[in-house]
């Protein structure tokens, strides 16, 4: 069921030229718009801005849905979940004790679950649109030291890699007859112990080459190191920077001088 | 005979007359009574009043005026689309959210008669209590950014022995998430090993390595994973779940009640994290909070215990660890 999904997908559209740095600050202010966002129509807004993106940086659906079915468990669950324990309103529509449904309380759970959706899919935008590369290269810009992302890649690059580890570890102790589809909840969760040894031990011995392979490189002989790839801002980023900021800008102006509920 | 019926007559008539004047003299007191009550009270919703959110108001007819006596008093006003209504001459509200209310006194005494008075109740925005989650995660990350900055000054490469350690462990912190799942659980659907790994690595290389690896390890998978809306309570959560473990597991050269002192407060850490942070920032609701309270508390059970497996077992598999 589980396999590794690169969310990134290759495309030449808008979202993809865009700086990283734009992206991230976009996809960070947005989150703070569904924050704001108390009003159920406003978040609907919200969501369909966000899936427009979607749509426009030519999103695969099935990696939408792929990326949303951790997302869609949890909405469910808050819809589900809310009215049983938010008992304030009038219209009460069932009333068994101390079981007490009314109907804002079955909209207010949907207004949260829906805000936990825009908070989930604007990271799409960024995931989809930009390569793990892209994204190390402009958390080390935005100021962080060179050696703490290269940890950062270095985990990027090797995650696929362990992912395919197990798989084949899980594989061959399958071959060897161990079954994983029998037993509770701890009998199963005993057998992954199997996997987990050689997979920490492979994952330790990866480290220690890698470790000789970064110094036969001459890591660290230099702190003011230079780039292959250098991000420039253009014309066309900061145009995308002021509509975001705009973006937040305007509904913040309305909520908080104008009192207008958003 | 007659004279006897004459005087029973007269007898009867008097009777009637006494009752009728009794009748009539309370029927005009009775009047008299009605007369007062057509009076129609006066209603006082007193002051208008402005308060901080949160507060709880109390309002207070008690200003309100009637020769015979108020017997109902109906504060009524729309709060958050709804209709409020409350009972009673000084009934309290605790208004949770900002605006400008409108709060109609209405009062009505024995006879029925009414009168009404508007009262304005504002409730101004405190900063501090309406957004203290924020603050607090933003003085967290804040304190973090901090940190790096700081770091940043040193003018030494991190090893590259703790690059390749930190880089790979944060990595198969990730996969192990991903691809181990038993499907069970009645909340998750199915739940990730992924504490394993944080917990091994906490007890294996301390503390540091536990937070990084805990952290950022778990937060990228949930980047990875389309849910970068928990990558910042997953590093706070798994992070201290990490650093706790690896603070404590390690208490006298791992000792056995250490680890398991280590792995209890670790997961608790990380099990209460995840709940204060979906009760108030990500504002999930009760339900939900406490259902993922419960399947986090069952897969920090099974990670705690795979965990303390694989930090002794890996020792023995992989003797160059014993050097550390």
């Amino acid at each position: 069921m589980v396999m590794f999904i690169d969310l990134y997908t290759e495309a030449n559209t808008f979202l993809h030229r865009l700086d990283p740095r734009v992206k991230i600050v976009a996809v960070l202010l947005l989150s703070v718009l569904a924050f704001l966002m108390t009003n159920l129509y406003s978040l609907l807004l919200l969501l369909s801005f966000i899936f427009l993106l979607l749509f426009l940086s030519r999103a695969k659906w099935s990696k939408t849905y792929f990326a949303l079915k951790f997302v869609l468990r949890l909405m469910l669950l808050i819809v589900v979940l809310w009215p049983f324990f938010d008992r304030t309103g009038t219209p009460i529509l069932l009333d068994f004790g101390p079981v007490q449904i009314t109907e804002p309380a079955i909209w207010r759970g949907v207004t949260s679950a829906l805000r936990v959706g825009c908070l989930a899919s604007v990271w799409y935008i960024l995931m989809f649109t930009t390569s793990q590369r892209d994204l190390v290269l402009a958390l080390v810009r935005f100021g962080l030291r060179f050696d703490y992302g290269l940890t950062i890649a270095v985990s990027l690059r090797f995650f696929p890699t362990f992912v395919s580890t197990i798989d084949s570890i899980t594989d061959a102790q399958k071959a060897r007859g161990l079954v994983f589809a029998q037993g509770g909840l701890l009998e199963r969760s005993k057998k992954y112990v199997a996997v987990l040894v050689p997979a920490v031990v492979s994952a330790l011995r990866m480290a220690d080459s890698l470790s000789l392979a970064l110094q036969s490189r001459a890591y660290g002989a230099r702190f003011d190191r230079t780039y292959l790839r250098q991000l420039k801002m253009q014309a066309k980023d900061y145009v995308a920077l002021v509509v975001v900021v705009t973006l937040l800008v305007l509904p913040m102006i309305a909520k908080y001088v104008y009192s207008v509920p958003i | 005979m007659n004279r006897l019926g004459v005087s029973s007559y007269s007898l009867v008539v008097s009777v009637a007359a006494i009752l009728a004047f009794l009748l009539l003299s309370t029927g005009a007191q009775a009047s008299v009574i009605t007369a007062q009550g057509l009076e129609a009270p006066v209603a006082d919703a007193g002051d208008d009043i402005t308060i901080v959110v949160g507060d709880t108001i109390r309002f207070d007819g008690t200003g309100s005026i009637d020769d015979v006596g108020i017997t109902n008093y109906t504060w009524n006003f729309t709060y958050e689309d709804e209709m409020q209504l409350l009972y009673g001459s000084a009934p309290e509200f605790e208004f949770l959210t900002v605006g400008t209310y409108e709060v109609t006194l209405r009062v009505t005494d024995a006879d029925g008669h009414n009168d009404t008075d508007i009262l304005a109740v504002v409730v101004e925005g405190n900063f501090l209590m309406k957004y203290w989650p924020f603050l607090l995660l933003g003085a967290l990350v804040a304190v973090v950014i901090f940190q790096l900055f700081r770091s940043s000054r040193r003018k030494e490469f991190v090893s590259p022995k703790l690059v390749a350690r930190y880089g790979v462990l944060t990595a198969l912190t990730a996969a192990v998430t991903m691809a181990t799942f038993v499907p069970f659980a009645p909340t998750k659907g199915y739940f990730n090993l992924g504490d394993s790994i944080v917990f091994f690595s906490a007890l294996t290389f301390a503390w540091r390595a536990g937070g990084i690896c805990g952290g950022f390890g778990s937060a990228a998978a949930d980047i990875l994973l389309g849910s970068g809306y928990f990558a910042p309570l997953t590093l706070l959560a798994k992070g201290s779940e990490g650093v706790v473990c690896g603070f404590l597991g390690r208490i006298r050269g791992g000792h056995r009640y250490a680890v398991v002192l280590g792995i209890v407060a670790g997961g608790a850490c990380m099990v209460l994290s995840y709940f204060v942070g979906e009760l108030l920032l990500l504002n999930v609701g009760w339900g939900a909070a406490l259902a993922e309270a419960a399947g986090n508390t069952l897969q920090v059970a099974v990670g705690g215990t795979i965990g303390a497996l694989l930090a002794f077992s890996v020792k023995k598999a992989y003797p160059a660890l014993a050097s550390e």
